[in-house]
């Protein structure tokens, strides 16, 4: 018999445990166990920036990693790419211990950190021709990924002309000169206008569906939720929740139903005499009802003569989750 | 690393800074020689047959009686021929008004510390503009093997540097051999082309030295201007008062030991009595000892460019990018 328990048979148990636990298990392109970073201050005592951070991201897709300003995103990111070195904890991307092995894996990771950093003085070309030497790609590749994220016709402009918009995709441009498995974008919507917004959410979605793994840092929730698969929320330096995006919204539980009506308080006294609690919300009655439970609202307020002019399910979106768990967490929204 | 090593030589081709620098320098050479020659006043023909014949009679009467009129000869002679030929020569006997080709190894010497300068400059620069635009971070993220990257990066700025100071170089001495046949002397004695490669080498590689400790320094600092700030205060503190005070530590410092080995001559006691051959080399001493030998200039000089490159590669694959 041919097949996986037979080829097991020929090596150790270790690898054998090893070789089941990847079959049974979603590969993991990024984990983070008890990552700890601490800062010293020059006048003595420390900063926390990272404070125990447990993180998984399965290989493929779009994974959202959101945090208020100072939640520790950024640190994470540069402890993930070696450029900090972790109090405590442990890292692994590729399945390489960071920051030891990196250098095995990194020609699989693009990334960019806060402002992609590129010579102002420099093109736009020469700047990606410098780093393509590094992975031996060659000017086939540069034309590829320059006309991917639209900057082939200022390619010879010093990157000092350029507007933010532009640096960001020639950063992006960069980062897909290796042709990566693992992307990492640190914020990659800061200070783009709304054009360059949807441009980056296009090709940030497109690199998704390609079978990359994208980790997109951001505090724009709106964003996060319109591209990502998953997503983690972190909030003083600790990961408060993560999962799929549908998954962390139904956190925040049925949230029920939204009714526009003319005379909210007469809705509502309707709906007291039918037996169902409202709360009026501005110029509306919210309903803590399932959806499925709508015709009987209708119902109630039709028999009052009260007609809808409006009702939907009250959905929550990211930004409420967000706010709720790192409010819970006692901190600031972004 | 083949492909670090390409990488890295592009981005300091591509530096502005390298170019202008050495485009300056070479500006000005050309400036420097143009006055050279306006200024030369090279000997009539009724100057250079009275100067002839004058140095014809002395050189004879020299190795006749020998440089003391007993025969004796000064420490550091093989013969009397070759003491009067080196000692008795026709330049003397010209008037010196004009640029001579004879003097190339003297100026590229003399020229060393302008190369060092230059070399300086160039090594903090290659160092201190990532720190100061941020590239650190995206080169880290293309290669995080840190020492790699700092090692190979040393070798990048010690082969520009080389070849930006030979250019330097070459481009001086074609200069000045074009302005002394146009306007000068171009007789030259025994063994001048030797002279003027060594000069050449000793200086470039004097000044590649200079350019790695100011990388190292910039590496450490984070910026150009540590780099630069600290061989500037270093040279002003420590080799210009503290080494004023402390004898003893003179034959440890770094431009005196380059100095030594840039002219060849060791470094000695004060209080001695030392003979100097009309090129400049040392011929004799009396009463002195040899602080600082030649070679172990080299040593010293080697010395400061590996321990501060550890302690830049120590520190750099130790602390945070941020």
């Amino acid at each position: 018999m041919e097949g996986p328990p037979d080829a097991l048979t020929s090596v150790g148990t270790q690898e054998r445990r090893r070789v089941r636990r990847a079959i049974v298990r979603p590969v993991n392109v990024i984990e983070v166990e008890g990552l700890r970073k601490e800062y010293r201050r020059l006048r003595g005592g420390r900063t926390v920036a990272v404070a125990g951070l447990d993180l998984e991201v399965p290989e493929g897709g779009v994974f959202g990693f959101l945090g208020p300003n100072g939640a520790g995103k950024t640190t994470t990111i540069r402890c993930l790419l070696g450029l900090v070195r972790p109090t405590a904890g442990r890292l692994r991307m590729l399945g390489a211990d960071v920051p030891g092995r990196l250098g095995g894996v990194i020609d699989r990771v693009g990334s960019i950190v806060e402002q992609p950093a590129l010579f102002p003085r420099f093109s736009g070309r020469r700047n990606l021709e410098i780093l393509a030497h590094v992975v031996g790609a060659g000017s086939t590749a540069i034309d590829a990924v320059l006309e991917r994220v639209g900057l082939a016709d200022r390619q010879h402009d010093a990157v000092r002309t350029y507007s933010l918009g532009m640096k960001q995709r020639l950063g992006i441009a960069a980062a897909l000169l290796k042709d990566p498995g693992v992307l990492i974008l640190d914020e990659p919507a800061n200070g783009l206008d709304p054009a360059g917004i949807v441009e980056v959410r296009e090709l940030i979605r497109s690199l998704g569906r390609e079978g990359r793994t994208v980790f997109v840092s951001s505090h724009i929730l709106s964003e996060v939720q319109q591209t990502a698969d998953r997503v983690a929320i972190i909030a003083r330096g600790r990961a408060v929740t993560s999962g799929a995006v549908d998954d962390v919204l139904s956190t925040s539980g049925s949230r029920g139903l939204l009714v526009g009506v003319d005379d909210p308080a007469a809705a509502q006294r309707a709906l007291a005499d039918a037996g169902i609690a409202a709360t009026v919300d501005t110029m509306r009655l919210r309903v803590n009802l399932p959806p499925d439970a709508a015709s009987s609202v209708t119902r109630a307020l039709a028999e009052r003569g009260i007609y809808l002019s409006e009702l939907r399910v009250d959905e929550a979106d990211l930004e409420t989750v967000f706010l709720e768990l790192t409010r819970d967490a006692g901190v600031d929204a972004p | 690393m083949t492909g670090l090593i390409r990488s890295e030589l592009l981005r300091a081709r591509s530096r502005r800074i390298v170019w202008v620098l050495t485009v300056a320098s070479i500006a000005g050479i050309v400036v420097g020689v143009t006055i050279a020659m306006a200024n030369s006043r090279p000997p009539t023909d009724r100057q250079i047959e009275r100067a002839t014949a004058q140095h014809a009679r002395d050189l004879e009467g020299c190795i006749a009686e020998g440089p003391y009129g007993d025969g004796e000869l000064p420490p550091g002679s093989s013969s009397v021929e070759e003491y009067c030929e080196q000692n008795v020569r026709i330049e003397f006997y010209l008037p010196n008004d004009d640029i001579k080709l004879a003097d190339t190894p003297e100026i590229l010497e003399g020229a060393s510390f302008m190369l060092a300068l230059l070399a300086i400059v160039l090594g903090a620069s290659l160092a201190g503009a990532d720190w100061s635009t941020g590239t650190m971070t995206t080169v880290l993220a293309w290669e995080p093997r840190r020492v790699r990257v700092w090692l190979v990066r040393a070798i990048v700025v010690a082969a520009v540097l080389a070849i930006v100071l030979v250019v330097v170089q070459a481009v001086f001495t074609a200069a000045w051999f074009v302005g002394t046949t146009v306007s000068g002397t171009t007789e030259t004695g025994r063994g001048f082309g030797g002279s003027v490669t060594n000069a050449l080498w000793v200086g470039t590689v004097v000044a590649v030295a200079f350019g790695l400790v100011a990388h190292a320094l910039a590496s450490v600092g984070r910026s150009t201007i540590a780099g630069v700030g600290v061989i500037v205060g270093y040279a002003i503190i420590v080799e210009g008062f503290v080494a004023g005070f402390v004898e003893d530590l003179a034959p440890r410092l770094l431009i005196r030991a380059a100095t030594v080995v840039i002219s060849g001559n060791p470094m000695l006691s004060r209080g001695a009595t030392v003979a100097y051959a009309p090129d400049g080399s040392l011929v004799g001493t009396e009463g002195a000892a040899v602080l600082l030998s030649v070679e172990g200039a080299w040593v010293v000089v080697g010395a400061y460019v590996v321990t501060l490159g550890l302690l830049a590669i120590a520190l750099f694959q130790r602390r945070d990018v941020q």
